[in-house]
Protein backbone atom coordinates (compact mmCIF):
# COMPACT_ATOMS: atom_id res chain seq x y z
CA UNK A 1 0.00 0.00 0.00
CA UNK A 2 1.41 3.26 -0.91
CA UNK A 3 1.56 5.64 2.63
CA UNK A 4 -1.37 8.24 2.65
CA UNK A 5 -0.91 11.78 3.21
CA UNK A 6 -1.42 12.31 6.61
CA UNK A 7 1.49 9.27 7.02
CA UNK A 8 3.47 10.83 4.65
CA UNK A 9 2.69 13.95 6.59
CA UNK A 10 3.76 12.25 9.80
CA UNK A 11 6.84 10.34 8.73
CA UNK A 12 8.55 13.30 6.88
CA UNK A 13 8.00 16.17 9.65
CA UNK A 14 9.04 13.36 12.35
CA UNK A 15 6.72 14.39 14.64
CA UNK A 16 5.14 16.87 16.68
CA UNK A 17 8.42 18.95 16.96
CA UNK A 18 9.44 19.33 13.12
CA UNK A 19 6.12 19.96 11.90
CA UNK A 20 5.85 23.07 14.31
CA UNK A 21 9.37 23.84 13.40
CA UNK A 22 8.29 24.17 9.80
CA UNK A 23 5.13 25.75 10.82
CA UNK A 24 7.82 28.28 12.24
CA UNK A 25 9.53 28.84 9.68
CA UNK A 26 6.42 28.97 7.44
CA UNK A 27 5.04 32.01 9.42
CA UNK A 28 7.98 33.70 10.24
CA UNK A 29 8.51 33.81 5.93
CA UNK A 30 5.02 34.85 5.40
CA UNK A 31 5.68 37.45 8.26
CA UNK A 32 8.26 39.39 6.77
CA UNK A 33 6.77 39.57 3.35
CA UNK A 34 4.62 42.37 2.96
CA UNK A 35 1.79 42.03 0.28
CA UNK A 36 -0.34 44.89 -1.56
CA UNK A 37 -3.90 43.68 -1.54
CA UNK A 38 -5.39 44.76 -4.66
CA UNK A 39 -7.73 42.06 -5.80
CA UNK A 40 -7.42 40.44 -9.54
CA UNK A 41 -10.56 42.42 -10.61
CA UNK A 42 -9.61 45.60 -9.83
CA UNK A 43 -5.82 45.08 -10.89
CA UNK A 44 -7.19 43.62 -14.51
CA UNK A 45 -10.17 46.16 -14.88
CA UNK A 46 -7.23 48.66 -14.14
CA UNK A 47 -5.22 47.56 -16.75
CA UNK A 48 -8.22 47.08 -19.24
CA UNK A 49 -8.62 50.54 -18.48
CA UNK A 50 -4.88 51.99 -19.07
CA UNK A 51 -4.96 49.69 -22.78
CA UNK A 52 -7.85 51.56 -23.48
CA UNK A 53 -6.82 55.27 -22.49
CA UNK A 54 -3.49 54.92 -23.50
CA UNK A 55 -4.29 53.31 -27.46
CA UNK A 56 -6.91 56.15 -27.57
CA UNK A 57 -4.15 58.64 -26.79
CA UNK A 58 -1.45 57.14 -29.00
CA UNK A 59 -3.86 56.45 -31.98
CA UNK A 60 -5.32 60.11 -31.59
CA UNK A 61 -1.91 61.71 -31.12
CA UNK A 62 -0.34 59.76 -34.35
CA UNK A 63 -3.01 60.56 -36.54
CA UNK A 64 -3.31 64.63 -35.75
CA UNK A 65 0.51 64.48 -36.43
CA UNK A 66 0.78 62.60 -39.27
CA UNK A 67 -2.74 63.30 -41.04
CA UNK A 68 -3.87 66.43 -39.57
CA UNK A 69 -7.50 64.82 -38.42
CA UNK A 70 -8.63 61.15 -36.36
CA UNK A 71 -9.31 57.72 -37.65
CA UNK A 72 -8.03 58.25 -41.41
CA UNK A 73 -7.99 54.45 -41.42
CA UNK A 74 -11.91 53.87 -41.08
CA UNK A 75 -12.24 56.56 -43.08
CA UNK A 76 -13.51 54.73 -46.84
CA UNK A 77 -15.21 55.03 -49.76
CA UNK A 78 -18.73 54.69 -49.85
CA UNK A 79 -19.07 51.43 -51.41
CA UNK A 80 -17.25 49.35 -49.38
CA UNK A 81 -19.13 50.66 -45.98
CA UNK A 82 -20.64 47.77 -45.24
CA UNK A 83 -17.18 45.43 -45.28
CA UNK A 84 -15.01 48.10 -43.58
CA UNK A 85 -17.84 47.66 -40.82
CA UNK A 86 -18.11 43.94 -41.21
CA UNK A 87 -13.85 43.54 -40.76
CA UNK A 88 -13.95 46.61 -37.90
CA UNK A 89 -16.42 44.34 -36.24
CA UNK A 90 -14.46 40.76 -36.90
CA UNK A 91 -11.19 42.43 -35.70
CA UNK A 92 -13.20 43.95 -32.09
CA UNK A 93 -14.28 40.56 -31.80
CA UNK A 94 -10.97 38.88 -32.07
CA UNK A 95 -9.05 41.19 -29.97
CA UNK A 96 -12.16 41.05 -27.01
CA UNK A 97 -11.85 37.06 -27.34
CA UNK A 98 -7.85 37.13 -27.63
CA UNK A 99 -7.86 39.70 -23.99
CA UNK A 100 -10.21 37.51 -22.79
CA UNK A 101 -8.59 33.99 -23.24
CA UNK A 102 -5.51 35.26 -22.08
CA UNK A 103 -7.09 37.47 -18.78
CA UNK A 104 -9.55 34.98 -17.72
CA UNK A 105 -9.21 32.68 -14.56
CA UNK A 106 -11.96 30.80 -15.55
CA UNK A 107 -14.05 28.38 -13.18
CA UNK A 108 -11.25 26.94 -10.85
CA UNK A 109 -9.10 30.01 -10.53
CA UNK A 110 -6.43 28.24 -12.56
CA UNK A 111 -6.79 30.47 -15.79
CA UNK A 112 -8.87 29.33 -19.45
CA UNK A 113 -7.90 25.72 -20.59
CA UNK A 114 -4.58 25.31 -22.12
CA UNK A 115 -6.61 24.58 -25.60
CA UNK A 116 -7.84 28.04 -25.60
CA UNK A 117 -4.58 30.31 -24.88
CA UNK A 118 -2.86 27.85 -27.45
CA UNK A 119 -6.06 28.71 -30.39
CA UNK A 120 -5.51 32.04 -28.85
CA UNK A 121 -1.97 32.55 -29.51
CA UNK A 122 -1.50 30.49 -32.49
CA UNK A 123 -4.82 32.23 -34.77
CA UNK A 124 -3.95 35.54 -33.93
CA UNK A 125 -2.03 36.59 -36.24
CA UNK A 126 -3.33 34.23 -39.36
CA UNK A 127 -7.11 35.59 -38.44
CA UNK A 128 -5.74 38.81 -38.20
CA UNK A 129 -3.91 38.52 -41.32
CA UNK A 130 -6.95 37.20 -43.63
CA UNK A 131 -8.68 40.18 -42.30
CA UNK A 132 -6.78 42.75 -43.47
CA UNK A 133 -5.06 41.21 -46.06
CA UNK A 134 -7.92 38.94 -47.72
CA UNK A 135 -10.75 41.96 -47.17
CA UNK A 136 -8.71 44.99 -47.97
CA UNK A 137 -11.17 48.32 -47.50
CA UNK A 138 -8.30 51.22 -48.91
CA UNK A 139 -7.36 51.03 -52.42
CA UNK A 140 -5.36 53.99 -52.45
CA UNK A 141 -8.25 56.52 -53.86
CA UNK A 142 -8.49 58.74 -53.35
CA UNK A 143 -4.69 59.60 -53.41
CA UNK A 144 -5.27 62.83 -51.20
CA UNK A 145 -6.22 60.20 -47.79
CA UNK A 146 -3.18 58.26 -48.52
CA UNK A 147 -0.69 61.13 -48.90
CA UNK A 148 0.86 60.70 -45.48
CA UNK A 149 1.42 56.89 -45.58
CA UNK A 150 5.38 55.75 -44.95
CA UNK A 151 6.12 53.36 -47.94
CA UNK A 152 6.99 50.38 -45.85
CA UNK A 153 4.75 50.74 -42.93
CA UNK A 154 7.52 52.47 -40.67
CA UNK A 155 5.14 54.95 -38.86
CA UNK A 156 2.84 52.47 -38.61
CA UNK A 157 5.62 50.19 -36.25
CA UNK A 158 6.18 53.02 -34.16
CA UNK A 159 2.54 53.09 -33.69
CA UNK A 160 2.11 49.33 -33.48
CA UNK A 161 5.31 49.24 -30.96
CA UNK A 162 3.75 52.03 -28.84
CA UNK A 163 0.47 50.19 -28.28
CA UNK A 164 1.54 46.66 -28.04
CA UNK A 165 4.56 47.24 -25.50
CA UNK A 166 1.61 49.54 -23.50
CA UNK A 167 -1.14 46.46 -23.55
CA UNK A 168 1.95 43.58 -23.14
CA UNK A 169 2.94 45.56 -19.61
CA UNK A 170 -0.65 46.24 -18.23
CA UNK A 171 -1.61 42.65 -18.83
CA UNK A 172 1.51 41.31 -17.23
CA UNK A 173 1.24 43.84 -14.29
CA UNK A 174 -2.58 42.51 -14.22
CA UNK A 175 -1.81 38.99 -14.35
CA UNK A 176 1.28 38.89 -11.87
CA UNK A 177 1.34 35.91 -9.77
CA UNK A 178 -2.77 35.13 -10.22
CA UNK A 179 -2.87 32.48 -12.36
CA UNK A 180 -0.28 29.67 -11.26
CA UNK A 181 -0.27 27.55 -14.41
CA UNK A 182 0.56 27.14 -17.96
CA UNK A 183 2.84 30.49 -17.84
CA UNK A 184 4.25 29.58 -21.56
CA UNK A 185 0.92 29.71 -22.97
CA UNK A 186 -0.65 32.14 -21.13
CA UNK A 187 2.41 34.57 -22.03
CA UNK A 188 2.13 33.68 -25.65
CA UNK A 189 -2.14 34.40 -25.59
CA UNK A 190 -1.22 37.95 -23.63
CA UNK A 191 1.48 38.79 -26.17
CA UNK A 192 -1.06 37.94 -29.03
CA UNK A 193 -3.41 40.01 -27.20
CA UNK A 194 -1.19 43.18 -27.24
CA UNK A 195 -0.15 42.48 -30.96
CA UNK A 196 -4.04 42.16 -31.73
CA UNK A 197 -4.20 45.72 -30.26
CA UNK A 198 -1.46 46.98 -31.85
CA UNK A 199 -2.79 46.08 -35.06
CA UNK A 200 -6.12 47.53 -34.37
CA UNK A 201 -4.69 50.63 -33.76
CA UNK A 202 -2.75 50.80 -37.28
CA UNK A 203 -5.95 49.73 -38.15
CA UNK A 204 -7.55 52.82 -37.14
CA UNK A 205 -4.73 55.25 -38.05
CA UNK A 206 -3.33 53.67 -41.21
CA UNK A 207 -5.21 54.00 -45.22
CA UNK A 208 -2.59 51.91 -46.50
CA UNK A 209 -3.21 49.14 -49.33
CA UNK A 210 0.07 48.20 -50.44
CA UNK A 211 0.28 44.32 -49.82
CA UNK A 212 4.25 44.80 -48.44
CA UNK A 213 3.36 47.85 -46.09
CA UNK A 214 0.22 46.12 -44.46
CA UNK A 215 2.75 43.09 -44.15
CA UNK A 216 5.28 44.94 -42.51
CA UNK A 217 3.92 47.32 -40.61
CA UNK A 218 0.32 45.84 -39.47
CA UNK A 219 0.86 42.37 -39.38
CA UNK A 220 4.31 41.34 -38.67
CA UNK A 221 4.42 43.53 -34.93
CA UNK A 222 1.54 41.09 -33.84
CA UNK A 223 3.74 37.79 -34.66
CA UNK A 224 6.77 40.07 -32.71
CA UNK A 225 4.72 40.69 -30.05
CA UNK A 226 3.30 37.14 -29.29
CA UNK A 227 6.76 35.62 -29.43
CA UNK A 228 7.67 38.42 -27.01
CA UNK A 229 5.29 37.15 -24.42
CA UNK A 230 6.05 33.57 -25.34
CA UNK A 231 9.79 34.30 -24.16
CA UNK A 232 9.77 37.38 -21.65
CA UNK A 233 6.18 36.88 -19.79
CA UNK A 234 6.35 33.48 -18.46
CA UNK A 235 8.70 34.31 -15.93
CA UNK A 236 7.02 37.81 -14.26
CA UNK A 237 3.65 35.81 -14.31
CA UNK A 238 5.17 33.45 -12.04
CA UNK A 239 7.38 35.13 -9.90
CA UNK B 1 -23.00 21.40 8.27
CA UNK B 2 -19.95 23.32 6.29
CA UNK B 3 -18.16 21.01 4.05
CA UNK B 4 -14.52 21.04 4.88
CA UNK B 5 -13.23 22.75 1.44
CA UNK B 6 -16.00 25.42 1.45
CA UNK B 7 -14.42 26.38 5.37
CA UNK B 8 -11.40 26.27 3.35
CA UNK B 9 -12.51 28.49 0.75
CA UNK B 10 -14.52 30.89 3.40
CA UNK B 11 -10.87 30.93 5.54
CA UNK B 12 -8.88 31.74 2.35
CA UNK B 13 -11.76 34.65 1.09
CA UNK B 14 -10.82 36.22 4.58
CA UNK B 15 -6.64 35.92 4.21
CA UNK B 16 -7.38 37.49 0.74
CA UNK B 17 -9.41 40.41 1.86
CA UNK B 18 -5.87 40.31 4.19
CA UNK B 19 -7.40 39.09 7.81
CA UNK B 20 -4.40 37.55 8.62
CA UNK B 21 -5.45 35.87 11.82
CA UNK B 22 -6.74 33.12 9.83
CA UNK B 23 -3.33 32.05 8.47
CA UNK B 24 -2.97 29.20 11.36
CA UNK B 25 -6.73 27.83 10.66
CA UNK B 26 -5.76 27.68 7.30
CA UNK B 27 -2.63 26.45 7.65
CA UNK B 28 -3.69 23.68 9.61
CA UNK B 29 -6.35 22.66 6.76
CA UNK B 30 -4.31 22.58 4.43
CA UNK B 31 -0.76 21.76 5.48
CA UNK B 32 -0.54 17.93 5.32
CA UNK B 33 -2.21 17.35 1.73
CA UNK B 34 0.24 19.97 0.31
CA UNK B 35 3.13 18.55 2.12
CA UNK B 36 2.31 15.35 1.02
CA UNK B 37 2.33 16.93 -2.77
CA UNK B 38 5.45 18.26 -2.55
CA UNK B 39 7.57 15.43 -1.05
CA UNK B 40 5.74 13.52 -4.04
CA UNK B 41 7.50 15.90 -6.34
CA UNK B 42 10.46 16.15 -4.73
CA UNK B 43 11.26 12.68 -3.15
CA UNK B 44 13.24 14.12 -0.88
CA UNK B 45 12.43 15.30 2.73
CA UNK B 46 14.14 18.26 2.92
CA UNK B 47 13.64 19.68 -0.55
CA UNK B 48 10.10 18.97 -0.05
CA UNK B 49 10.45 21.24 3.15
CA UNK B 50 11.82 23.87 1.24
CA UNK B 51 8.77 23.64 -1.51
CA UNK B 52 6.51 23.58 0.99
CA UNK B 53 7.34 26.81 2.61
CA UNK B 54 7.98 28.44 -0.64
CA UNK B 55 4.37 27.64 -2.01
CA UNK B 56 2.79 29.16 1.34
CA UNK B 57 4.98 32.01 0.57
CA UNK B 58 3.93 32.41 -3.13
CA UNK B 59 -0.01 31.59 -2.04
CA UNK B 60 0.87 34.80 1.07
CA UNK B 61 2.26 36.75 -2.06
CA UNK B 62 -0.67 35.81 -4.16
CA UNK B 63 -3.46 35.77 -1.79
CA UNK B 64 -5.29 38.87 -3.26
CA UNK B 65 -5.94 36.85 -6.73
CA UNK B 66 -7.44 34.03 -5.26
CA UNK B 67 -10.48 33.19 -6.94
CA UNK B 68 -13.72 33.50 -3.94
CA UNK B 69 -15.55 29.79 -4.05
CA UNK B 70 -12.31 28.17 -5.97
CA UNK B 71 -10.47 24.93 -4.37
CA UNK B 72 -7.95 26.45 -2.66
CA UNK B 73 -5.63 23.04 -2.04
CA UNK B 74 -5.66 23.00 -6.31
CA UNK B 75 -4.98 26.22 -6.51
CA UNK B 76 -1.94 25.88 -4.18
CA UNK B 77 -1.05 22.26 -5.69
CA UNK B 78 -0.71 24.31 -8.97
CA UNK B 79 1.20 27.27 -7.04
CA UNK B 80 3.47 24.39 -5.86
CA UNK B 81 4.03 22.94 -9.11
CA UNK B 82 5.00 26.05 -10.57
CA UNK B 83 7.56 26.99 -7.92
CA UNK B 84 8.74 23.07 -8.33
CA UNK B 85 9.10 23.52 -11.97
CA UNK B 86 11.28 26.83 -11.57
CA UNK B 87 13.52 24.93 -9.28
CA UNK B 88 13.93 22.30 -12.04
CA UNK B 89 14.92 25.40 -14.25
CA UNK B 90 17.21 26.47 -12.07
CA UNK B 91 18.69 23.22 -11.50
CA UNK B 92 19.05 22.52 -15.50
CA UNK B 93 20.62 25.55 -15.41
CA UNK B 94 23.33 24.79 -12.91
CA UNK B 95 24.29 21.31 -13.34
CA UNK B 96 26.22 21.63 -10.00
CA UNK B 97 23.20 21.36 -8.11
CA UNK B 98 21.64 18.48 -9.89
CA UNK B 99 22.93 15.88 -7.27
CA UNK B 100 19.99 17.07 -5.15
CA UNK B 101 17.72 15.68 -7.37
CA UNK B 102 19.25 12.26 -8.10
CA UNK B 103 20.37 11.90 -4.29
CA UNK B 104 16.26 11.89 -4.24
CA UNK B 105 16.07 8.77 -6.03
CA UNK B 106 19.28 7.45 -4.56
CA UNK B 107 18.81 7.77 -0.82
CA UNK B 108 15.43 5.65 -1.13
CA UNK B 109 16.98 2.81 -3.26
CA UNK B 110 19.57 2.63 -0.94
CA UNK B 111 17.39 2.50 2.39
CA UNK B 112 17.44 -0.86 3.92
CA UNK B 113 15.93 -3.23 1.86
CA UNK B 114 14.45 -6.05 4.34
CA UNK B 115 12.88 -7.42 0.92
CA UNK B 116 16.07 -8.71 -0.24
CA UNK B 117 16.76 -10.48 3.19
CA UNK B 118 16.24 -14.24 2.36
CA UNK B 119 13.10 -14.87 4.25
CA UNK B 120 11.40 -11.72 4.61
CA UNK B 121 8.23 -10.98 2.88
CA UNK B 122 6.98 -8.36 0.31
CA UNK B 123 5.99 -5.73 2.39
CA UNK B 124 3.70 -2.59 2.34
CA UNK B 125 6.79 -0.33 3.43
CA UNK B 126 8.99 -1.84 0.72
CA UNK B 127 6.18 -1.50 -2.32
CA UNK B 128 5.33 2.25 -1.06
CA UNK B 129 9.53 2.44 -1.05
CA UNK B 130 9.55 1.22 -4.42
CA UNK B 131 6.87 3.68 -5.71
CA UNK B 132 8.73 6.60 -4.23
CA UNK B 133 11.78 5.50 -6.31
CA UNK B 134 10.25 5.00 -9.40
CA UNK B 135 8.04 8.01 -9.12
CA UNK B 136 11.71 10.28 -8.97
CA UNK B 137 12.65 8.29 -12.18
CA UNK B 138 9.97 9.53 -14.13
CA UNK B 139 9.41 12.71 -16.06
CA UNK B 140 8.10 15.05 -13.82
CA UNK B 141 4.93 15.88 -15.74
CA UNK B 142 4.12 12.15 -15.36
CA UNK B 143 4.63 12.16 -11.85
CA UNK B 144 2.85 15.07 -10.92
CA UNK B 145 -0.52 13.64 -13.08
CA UNK B 146 -0.33 9.76 -11.83
CA UNK B 147 -0.12 11.62 -7.92
CA UNK B 148 -3.34 14.06 -8.38
CA UNK B 149 -5.15 11.45 -10.15
CA UNK B 150 -4.46 8.20 -8.39
CA UNK B 151 -3.10 9.91 -4.80
CA UNK B 152 -4.94 13.23 -4.34
CA UNK B 153 -8.36 11.51 -5.43
CA UNK B 154 -8.31 14.95 -8.16
CA UNK B 155 -10.84 14.87 -10.91
CA UNK B 156 -9.43 14.36 -14.34
CA UNK B 157 -10.89 18.02 -15.46
CA UNK B 158 -9.40 19.26 -12.17
CA UNK B 159 -6.10 17.88 -12.57
CA UNK B 160 -6.07 19.13 -16.31
CA UNK B 161 -6.39 22.59 -14.85
CA UNK B 162 -3.95 22.32 -11.86
CA UNK B 163 -1.46 21.31 -14.76
CA UNK B 164 -2.22 23.37 -17.23
CA UNK B 165 -2.73 20.70 -19.39
CA UNK B 166 -5.34 18.98 -21.64
CA UNK B 167 -7.43 16.11 -20.11
CA UNK B 168 -6.50 14.01 -22.70
CA UNK B 169 -2.50 14.99 -22.27
CA UNK B 170 -3.13 14.46 -18.30
CA UNK B 171 -4.61 11.16 -18.66
CA UNK B 172 -2.30 9.79 -21.04
CA UNK B 173 0.64 10.97 -18.60
CA UNK B 174 -1.03 9.35 -15.47
CA UNK B 175 -1.38 6.23 -17.78
CA UNK B 176 2.40 6.05 -18.74
CA UNK B 177 3.43 6.37 -14.76
CA UNK B 178 1.14 4.16 -13.86
CA UNK B 179 2.43 1.71 -16.71
CA UNK B 180 6.18 2.41 -14.96
CA UNK B 181 5.18 1.76 -11.31
CA UNK B 182 3.25 -1.51 -12.72
CA UNK B 183 6.66 -2.46 -14.09
CA UNK B 184 8.87 -1.68 -11.15
CA UNK B 185 6.41 -3.42 -8.87
CA UNK B 186 6.38 -6.32 -11.07
CA UNK B 187 9.99 -6.29 -11.10
CA UNK B 188 10.32 -6.15 -7.40
CA UNK B 189 7.79 -8.97 -7.06
CA UNK B 190 10.27 -11.39 -9.48
CA UNK B 191 12.68 -10.25 -7.78
CA UNK B 192 11.53 -11.48 -4.31
CA UNK B 193 10.29 -14.39 -5.66
CA UNK B 194 14.04 -15.78 -6.93
CA UNK B 195 15.83 -17.48 -4.63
Amino acid sequence: MIASTDDRWRIATDGREAAERLRGAVRAAVDATPVRLVGFRAGAGLALAAVLIATAAVVATASSIVYGRLAVGLDVLPDVQLRMQTVLGLLVLLVTGVTYASLTRGRHGLGAPVRLLVASALAAVPAYAVLVLGFPVHTGDPPALTAGVSPWGARCLLVAAAVGLIVLTALAAALHRAVPTASHWRGAAAGAAAGLWSGAAVFVFCPAHELGHLAIGHVAPIAVFLLAGLIALPRVLRS
Amino acid sequence: MEHPAQRVSALMERYASGDDAVFDQLYDLTASRLYGFCLRLTGDPPAADDLFQETYLRVHRARSTYLPGSDVLHWAFAIARSAYRDRLRYWRRRPEHLGSLDDAAQQAAQQPDEGNTPDAELTADHLAQVVTVELQKMSETNRSAYVLLREEGVSLKEAAAILGASPDAVKQRAHRAYQQLRAALRRAQGTEGSP
